[in-house]
């Protein structure tokens, strides 16, 4: 087995990684003096995963939407004990979660650590469905789907994605539909999670106080061997251009809420970690809270305590995207689109470019403060393809003018879309 | 492993140092607590967000975010919450610790200066604060107040204290109330910040891998030139009513929420504290709880539904977001596990799964600065002897099935708060 050592003189850290034979990848991050541990077991597997086949299927599988985050809940149910109940007795602390592009499985813990991984690697392992517990979960995950209903926050989001997007499952929400969620039996369960679940499209980030070979050992002891399946997803061909460029839903809030941005065209399915660096600098220098459009748009009154910037982006989708709340959305979208268009004119202000890089390298120190972040860093480098530790380096290579030709190939006033919600 | 020490700065001022070199940056913050009255609440709720948003030398927020974007993405923070029968104002700053800072600036001594600058040198124009700043802080704090209703859940939980401590302080909102920001001037303010400066308990904590001397002398100055005159914080049982109140709120929602006031005639500073805190946890803590268990895993009725001990109020608050036709039959199946933990109808088990959950929380402070610089700060100006989370622990992992049935059963069901659409019953 081939372990790599990645190592940062100037964070004083390092990381181990090595693919087993299965093609399960791992990386672990000691952290002596560090009390907690924490493990992820992940999988390549989220919401937009709607339509595939394996290697040797004649056609595609649609499934209902919502049923990645359908399983991730029904993982931690076994024939005996469930996953929580054996959690229970290490004292660990375990949750999952599902998003866009994958499911994860994590515990933090600060004794018993190899206990609670034989655990994490057994329960994710070990599916048991029946029809009975698939009926019992569409009650409580209803309940959250009618949760995220009321969440002006995660719905003035989902209903962009749904103007911005014409086919990508992007646009569907990550839990599904109290519909779709009741199309899903025991069977469906089983056909997703052969297909995903197997360990060579999998990966596991620990971080914590562990010896790295020897965790890596148990590791390689416990899962299984790869079924050696072909996973091909289904692509989506999605245009250029957006459905719509406004909507507008009402819920209780005491003032609009906002989400708008510009949808980019994915002539290859994944933006590389240099775009990403770039295009974070060149939101911050748009809109973060040092811009002048910050300045004045808070001065005027047009936006609360926070205009957020994201670079979304995942396998087929890539947006920036602003958000926030405002007593006026369409003027912040115009002073929005006049800040772009007066950057393109005017040239970007060599202090407000190295600003910015300083932020984003101080944010980047800042990840390694805690386990769970390095290991949330970790899945985030996994997912992204790339060493973590070259992400400062990339921040320093980054110049004005790879921020400048950014800001000129990006970003088109054609792909601009806006959600609102406003107040019943 | 960490050092921690505590300097006497000024009268009811203390600084604590948690001395500890494995996070990669550095924490300041200033806590100051000041007893939670009606008079004051709004103006003390609008200083650190005041503090915070302008300075001497900052003409507005954008050329303090400029400032604080040069020394590497430095992060200023601050919050207003109650404790006990306080309001409790925190500024913080945190940045990047000086050995990874690539120009080999001091960084800690400077952000040190900055917040020690923004708590005494604020943007003035004679004895009022300067006009155009207090105006924008006060449209945020009137958008704050409004904005409560936009995350229901914790907007159900705010209206169930309020209605439960009606009169007494804790009913008090901490952010303030809409009347009086909006009748507040920028020279009533002024004199709040003067207030607070003389009067609030103050506690300043550092989690940093250096001393603080410097930190700590840079503030003890500024501190000399106050005539301090601390206030005592009360710390008051909440008193429970004869009879279950009940309030009822209608709103267009798709989903209710269903919140339950429960009291408990102490409050807990001490020892005794620790059977309730284990009490709350296996009743409505982890997914090893009778509430999680019973009302969300058995019963699908919800996907959260989860209990939260005050210990410092004498109040517990569970809470569930359930469907409307499905309010009466979550009270009745809280109340159900409430009774089963009142006669001791939990296995060993249940017990020893809490207790480990709890303790494995307590060790994980110490992995976490923002968590430790809190610890270190609340606890010792409210418990009569400070504990570490260690100590903690022990006591957590000493109590006994029948402390925990005996805390259970001096707690009474005291107020139920329901979310209902327009048109649920």
């Amino acid at each position: 087995m081939n372990i790599i050592e990645h190592k940062s003189d100037a964070l004083g850290e390092r990381y181990y990684e090595t693919v087993l034979d299965n093609g399960l990848r791992v990386y672990i991050c000691p952290k002596p003096d560090f009390a907690t541990a924490y493990a992820v077991y992940g999988t390549r597997y989220g919401s937009i995963d709607t339509r595939f086949r394996l290697g040797g299927d004649g056609d595609f599988t649609d499934v209902p939407e919502g049923i990645a985050h359908f399983l991730e809940h029904k993982l931690f149910e076994s024939e005996d004990l469930d996953a929580f109940e054996r959690f229970a007795k290490t004292g660990a602390y375990a949750n999952a979660y599902t998003s866009f592009d994958r499911t994860c499985y994590l515990f933090a813990c600060t004794s018993n650590f190899e206990a609670n991984l034989d655990i994490l690697l057994d329960f994710v392992q070990s599916p048991y469905f029946t029809a009975a517990s698939v009926q019992k979960e569409q009650g409580i995950i209803g309940q959250e789907i009618r949760m995220y209903d009321d969440d002006p926050q995660w719905r003035v989001m989902f209903n962009l994605l749904c103007v911005m997007y014409q086919n990508h499952p992007v646009r569907i929400d990550i839990a599904g539909t109290v519909e779709s969620i009741a199309e899903i039996d025991d069977r469906l369960l089983y056909k997703c999670y052969e297909t995903f679940y197997d360990p060579s499209n999998m990966f596991i980030c620990i971080a914590g106080d562990v010896d790295a070979e020897a965790v890596i050992g148990r590791i390689a002891d416990a899962v299984g061997p790869s079924k050696g399946l072909k996973i091909e997803r289904s692509a989506h061909s999605e245009p250029v251009g957006i459905v719509s460029s406004y909507t507008e839903q009402k819920l209780s809030v005491s003032q609009p809420m906002f989400c708008m941005g510009f949808k980019e065209p994915c002539d290859k399915p994944e933006v590389t970690l240099r775009e990403y660096l770039q295009t974070n600098i060149l939101l911050d220098i748009i809109a973060g809270e040092s811009s002048p459009l910050f300045g004045r748009l808070l001065d005027e009154g047009l936006i609360g305590e926070n205009l957020g910037t994201e670079f979304f982006n995942g396998y087929g989708y890539a947006a920036e995207l602003f958000e926030g709340e405002s007593r006026d959305p369409s003027a912040v979208r115009d002073a929005l689109l006049g800040e772009i268009e007066r950057l393109r004119r005017d040239g970007i202000d060599v202090q407000d470019f190295i600003r910015s890089k300083n932020s984003l390298y101080g944010q980047t120190v800042m990840q390694y403060n805690n386990v769970e972040q390095i290991g949330g860093a970790l899945v985030a480098a996994e997912m992204g393809g790339y060493d973590l530790f070259s992400m400062a380096d990339e921040i320093a290579a980054v110049t004005l003018e790879d921020i400048e030709r950014r800001l000129h190939t990006s970003m088109s006033a054609d792909t601009f879309a806006m959600s609102v919600v406003a107040p019943k | 492993m960490q050092n921690i020490t505590t300097k006497p700065i000024a009268a009811g001022v203390d600084g604590c140092t948690v001395q500890v070199d494995k996070f990669k940056s550095v924490r300041m913050s200033v806590t100051f607590y000041l007893p939670l009255e009606e008079h004051r609440a709004s103006a003390n709720a609008l200083l650190p967000f005041m503090l915070t948003g302008c300075g001497a030398g900052f003409a507005d927020t954008r050329a303090l975010n400029r400032r604080l974007a040069e020394l590497y993405g430095a992060g200023l923070s601050c919050s207003c919450d109650k404790l006990a029968d306080s309001q409790v104002l925190r500024i913080g700053i945190e940045c990047i610790g000086n050995k990874y800072v690539p120009d080999g600036s001091d960084l800690v001594a400077q952000c040190a200066s900055l917040l020690c600058s923004l708590i005494f040198d604020p943007l003035t124009e004679g004895d009022a604060f300067e006009s155009r700043n207090f105006e924008r802080e006060k449209r945020l704090a009137l958008e704050r107040i409004d904005g409560e209703i936009n995350d229901k859940r914790r907007y159900a939980r705010g209206r169930c204290e309020a209605e439960m401590c009606a009169g007494e302080p804790y009913g008090l909102p901490a952010i303030g109330n809409r009347a009086d920001i909006e009748a507040l001037t920028p020279a009533e303010l002024y004199t709040a910040w003067r207030l607070m400066l003389q009067t609030a308990i103050v506690r300043i904590s550092v989690v940093s891998d250096e001393p603080s001397d410097g930190i700590f002398n840079l503030f003890a100055q500024r501190f000399a030139d106050v005539d301090r005159n601390p206030a005592a914080l009360g710390c008051s049982t909440h008193r429970p009513s004869a009879e279950v109140r009940r309030a009822d709120e209608h709103m267009a929602v798709n989903q209710g929420k269903l919140v339950m006031g429960f009291s408990f005639g102490m409050t807990g500073g001490d020892s005794e504290s620790y059977p309730m805190m284990v009490f709350g946890d296996l009743f409505g803590g982890g997914p090893y709880s009778r509430l999680f268990s019973n009302v969300r895993e058995k019963e699908s009725l919800c996907y959260y539904c989860s209990a939260a001990v005050n210990r410092r109020k004498g109040v517990m608050l569970v809470d569930s977001g359930v469907e409307f036709d499905n309010m009466q039959r979550t009270h009745d199946a809280v109340l159900e596990q409430f009774e089963i933990m009142k006669q001791g109808q939990f296995t060993d088990d249940e017990l020893r799964s809490s207790k480990l959950s709890l303790c494995d929380s307590l060790r994980s402070v110490y992995d976490n600065g923002g968590a430790l610089s809190r610890w270190y700060a609340d606890r010792v100006i409210f418990d009569k002897e400070p504990l570490s989370p260690e100590q903690v622990g022990r006591l957590i992992e000493s109590v006994t099935r029948e402390q925990v049935v005996e805390a259970a059963k001096s707690v009474r069901l005291d107020t139920v708060y329901r979310l209902l659409g327009e048109e649920a019953e």
